[in-house]
């Protein structure tokens, strides 16, 4: 199947300001200083302005899952607790890859703030991260009800860097399965992406998938990503799934 | 305007603290530049980021909020080095070579760790991002900083930043290493071969504190 475009819907400003201010831990409105709230609403209203969500996505046929590998046409994933988790689904058929971009205004402006004001910077990094998650996230809502549609469920998304799928293998796989160099996304040898506000990620589909992520098998308490409701999720208070560039 | 210093100072410390880059302003407005020392200015606007650092780790203040009480205090500091160009006014502590491992470009942690050690009166040596090996052992013969701080927010640096220890560890054996970011914690710190971990920019004065410290001690403990 080739490569296609998806454009999420960009958030109403009202909405962004909300959702930042759950973002930066307030539990509302009333509960943020004016000083800050004027300085969250302009953040907001920079981040719309400059941001232009593209992105690309493309899926193949699942080919083997054994061996902690989910092989498939062109696409490789060396994760052994995803491959072990699609050894636990019923018909285990797809794998669907997709990178997704807010573009470099808002990283250009966000850098040349630093030295002014690190408030400015540090709520404008914080609008383009809650951007990016809600773009990842439409997407999966996107794709999953398409899947759904030919009657095939959906794992949730996972990204390279993440659980135990190599940041710089995982990101060279990608690029070269999707090409997003012809929506302006570069990788490094690292694997940190260029607008650093880009997210990368895929998600199986199969027949049947009682568990949505491998974290229910999984050993590791500790996990700061771990999804099964003992969560501790981000570091600095974010509730959100993560980004490929850390948030 | 019949006002001491120590007021004019109390009235800086309560700027930051109240997130007030007016009431800076005003302060610097009201007063010729003989009636306020430089020194006294910059020790009082460091003396209120650490009021708010020490509530925000309480959980009184938010990061936003503990930011903005910084960006009050880097505009006194400017407009104090701008009045008197070349003369210290704060961060004339030990020296600091803080910056981002090879591989890695973010940089916003960074850049406010390095604010708030300089607010706390480290003399801070920022290597900037995505910097090698040599740079920082460059900058640490340069400098004789006791203290090389780290960070990536990626897990592929890791590797390079394991090097930078190991290196530092063999050229400058006296320099305490802190490291921070989102792929680490103690753990792996200790792993690496670092002495410490900051988990947030608020931790970090402290564990600098401390490591200074320890150095200072296994100095005195050696005879002669």
């Amino acid at each position: 199947m080739s490569t296609q475009e998806f454009c999420p819907r960009q958030p109403t400003e009202d909405e962004l300001l909300e959702r930042m201010i759950r973002r930066l831990g307030y539990a509302s409105p009333a509960a943020v200083g004016d000083d800050i709230l004027r300085g969250i609403a302009r953040a907001v209203e920079q981040g719309l302005d400059r941001v232009r969500v593209r992105s690309l996505w493309k899926r193949t046929p699942l080919v083997s899952w054994g061996t902690g590998v989910l092989q498939g046409e062109g696409m490789r994933i060396r994760s052994p607790k995803w491959a072990a988790l699609a050894t636990r689904m019923q018909g285990p058929e797809l794998l669907v890859c997709f990178v997704l971009t807010l573009g470099g205004e808002l990283e250009s402006l966000m850098s040349g703030m630093q030295q002014g004001s690190l408030f400015e910077a540090y709520l404008l990094d914080a609008v383009g991260s809650e951007l990016a998650e809600g773009a990842a996230e439409e997407f999966e809502r996107h794709v999953s009800s398409a899947l759904l549609a030919e009657g095939l469920q959906s794992t949730a998304r996972f990204s390279p860097g993440y659980c135990d799928w190599n940041l710089g293998e995982g990101q060279a796989a990608i690029f070269h399965f999707l090409a997003p160099e012809s929506i302006g996304v570069r990788c490094t040898p690292t694997g940190m992406m260029s607008p650093r506000k880009s997210v990368t990620g895929a998600l199986v589909a199969a027949r049947r998938i009682a568990r949505r992520f491998p974290c229910w098998f999984c050993r590791e308490e500790e996990c700061s990503y771990r999804r099964d409701g003992r969560a501790r999720w981000g570091r600095e208070g974010s509730s959100s799934w993560p980004v490929a560039d850390g948030g | 305007m019949d006002v001491t210093d120590s007021e004019l100072c109390q009235a800086l410390e309560d700027a930051v603290c109240a997130r007030d880059a007016g009431a800076v302003e005003r302060v610097f407005a009201s007063v010729d530049d003989a009636a306020i020392r430089s020194e006294d200015a910059g020790r009082a606007l460091s003396n209120g980021v650490e009021k708010v650092r020490l509530r925000y780790r309480d959980g009184q203040v938010s990061i936003p909020e503990f930011l903005l009480s910084i960006d009050v205090f880097r505009q006194g500091v400017r407009r104090l080095r701008a009045r008197e160009p070349g003369t210290p006014v704060v961060g004339q502590g030990a020296g600091v070579v803080i910056g981002v491992v090879e591989g890695d470009t973010h940089d916003m942690g960074k850049n406010i760790v390095a604010a708030v050690l300089e607010a706390s009166g480290y003399r801070v040596f920022d290597a900037g991002r995505d910097v090698s090996r040599k740079v920082f052992l460059d900058m640490l013969a340069e400098t004789h900083a006791p203290l090389l701080a780290l960070s990536t927010l990626m897990s592929a640096p890791l590797e390079k930043m394991r090097e930078i220890i190991e290196w530092t560890r063999g050229l400058h054996p006296g320099v305490k290493i802190l490291v921070g970011g989102a792929p680490l914690d103690e753990r792996i710190a200790r792993a690496l071969g670092a002495d410490g971990y900051a988990e947030n920019a608020v931790a970090a004065p402290d564990e600098v504190a401390r490591l200074l410290g320890q150095a200072r001690r296994a100095d005195e403990a050696i005879p002669g």
